[in-house]
């Protein structure tokens, strides 16, 4: 086993979750030269200006507006660097200009008793608390899916822990004397529709769960900085333990609706419905599910014999994570990981740790994380547009051991 | 296994090969900047587009197969021009055609 190339190791994991010539071919045409095997970091791409703070080496490029962080520049201090951490803007980002004094940016709430709008500065009047939650891209995973999706082909990178300070949602509606009647969903609206797009299609706006306010935030901070336009400042909703698109970027509006929202990024975008079938009758992407990989050691060079190292990220969506599994054999026997550094709660993904001895020879390493009962499963959900992917296969590594 | 792979280059051959058609290509062109209104969202040098809104074509470089998917049943705030009418198959594939044949020269 010792003598795969690298080359046919990759093609190898893949393989092993599609069963036919013609999803085999699928996925190929799908995939993935440029995912498979190109190491983006070495491309002349240069990052566009909107982000030309974040750091080159640790992203990997999809297009001119969406880049993922490598595996191993998630790092090992619970909280990702803000350089390294992903970017995907269904819409432009927010320029200085647009945005004016930050201090005086406008939030209007309504679904309240007392429908106010406050400026930033009044906001932070108001109460501050501070918050760590996975950010994670609804199609983080994408890349996997044998069926040919459409839009970005991320593996594991389209994900970040991130610490965001701000004021509690709940604490925004006692300030306007609690909700009104008949609200069942949390509903918020970004200011980055560009002005001539049909605002019913270029409009994002999102409608979660009532439930989901209780430990939400409207964010003004983020891992010690103010919100870079780029990830959605001056304010930014964070619904914690909710896909990535629902926190709303460049926030201008929260409401208590009734109903969910009628643009399209509701109704019809981030829908996870079967192959061939799209249409809001199915579930939108909300809570994500449990889900973890390994950050160390890359697969990309070769592991030297004797004590090694494994560790990676997981989180369990909404639910506390219980624990981590590790396999080294495709998934037939399971060893359990060290939990280690600081909990930050629930929302926030834990490192896990797995000690261990390895003699020279070809690896798969797998990890299973468990969390309110439920266990990642083996495979991906195929769902039409590449969503939610949490299957453990896919997201294993291969070791080459020497 | 190697059988399998040569099996999959073949039979992915017809899809990534165009050959110069410099009528079609104008045409394709002529849609981009027209009736498709590419050029409002995206850049491509060709085009002289510098559009801000969707992906860099020239960065992306996508085959024409992405490119008529995309096109034809929309992606995000991109609108589905295919399935709402916006422009006829011919036009689709014209215009695919073209940034496939353009996008990153």
């Amino acid at each position: 086993m010792k003598t795969l190339t690298k080359k046919s190791v990759s093609r190898r994991n893949f393989l092993t979750g599609t069963a036919t010539i013609a999803g085999l071919a699928a996925a190929s045409s799908a995939l993935p030269i440029s995912v498979a095997n190109a190491n983006h970091t070495e491309t002349t791409d240069k990052l566009p200006d909107f982000i030309k703070w974040k750091k080159r080496s640790a992203l990997i490029v999809h297009s001119s507006k969406t880049m993922e962080t490598h595996r191993t520049e998630i790092g090992s201090s619970l909280i990702t660097p803000i350089r390294h951490i992903y970017v995907r803007n269904n819409l432009p980002s927010l320029t200085d200009e647009q945005i004016g004094n930050r201090k005086d940016w406008k939030v209007s709430v309504a679904g309240v008793k007392n429908p106010k709008t406050f400026t930033l500065a009044e906001l932070q009047t108001l109460g501050q608390t501070t918050i760590a939650t996975v950010l994670q891209c609804s199609g983080n995973g994408r890349g996997w899916f044998p069926h040919k999706p459409s839009g970005s082909q991320w593996q594991t990178g389209a994900a970040a822990c991130v610490l965001w300070t701000g004021v509690p949602v709940e604490t925004v509606i006692k300030a306007c004397g609690g909700l009104a009647k008949g609200a069942k969903y949390m509903t918020c609206t970004g200011g980055d529709a560009p002005k001539n797009l049909d605002p019913k299609k270029a409009t994002m706006e999102r409608s979660i769960p009532l439930k989901a306010h209780k430990d939400a935030i409207l964010a003004w901070e983020m891992n010690g900085v103010d919100i870079p336009n780029a990830h959605g400042g001056p304010v930014r909703s964070v619904t914690p333990g909710y896909f990535g698109v629902n926190n709303v970027k460049h926030l201008i509006k929260l409401d208590f609706t009734a109903k969910e929202s009628s643009v399209r990024y509701m109704k019809s975008s981030y829908r996870i419905s079967p192959l061939g079938k799209k249409g809001s009758q199915y579930p939108s992407c909300w809570e994500m599910p449990v889900k973890s990989w390994v950050t160390s050691p890359s697969q990309d060079g070769k592991v030297k014999s004797g004590k090694v190292v494994i560790s990676g990220v997981a989180f369990g969506g909404t639910k506390k994570l219980s624990n981590v599994k590790v396999s080294l054999d495709f998934g037939k026997t399971w060893k359990t990981a060290k939990l280690v550094g600081p909990d930050l709660g629930k929302y926030a993904w834990r490192q896990f740790v797995y000690e261990t001895t390895l003699k020279p020879g070809f690896y798969n390493v797998a990890t299973k994380a468990s969390a309110g009962g439920k266990s990642q499963p083996e495979l991906r959900m195929d769902n039409r547009r590449g969503y939610a992917h949490n299957g453990w296969k896919d997201h294993s590594i291969s070791l080459d051991v020497v | 296994m190697r059988k399998l792979f040569f099996f999959i280059l073949i039979s992915l051959l017809p899809s990534t090969m165009g050959f110069a058609d410099p009528a079609k290509l104008s045409a394709g062109k002529e849609i981009f900047n027209g009736k498709g209104m590419c050029a409002g969202c995206h850049v491509l040098k060709d085009a002289g587009a510098n559009g801000n809104i969707g992906p860099s074509l020239d960065q992306l470089k996508p085959s024409i197969d992405v490119v008529k998917s995309v096109v034809n049943g929309g992606l995000g705030v991109m609108p589905a021009f295919g399935a709402t009418g916006m422009l006829t198959a011919k036009e689709i594939d014209e215009v695919s055609f073209y940034v496939a044949s353009k996008a990153g020269k």
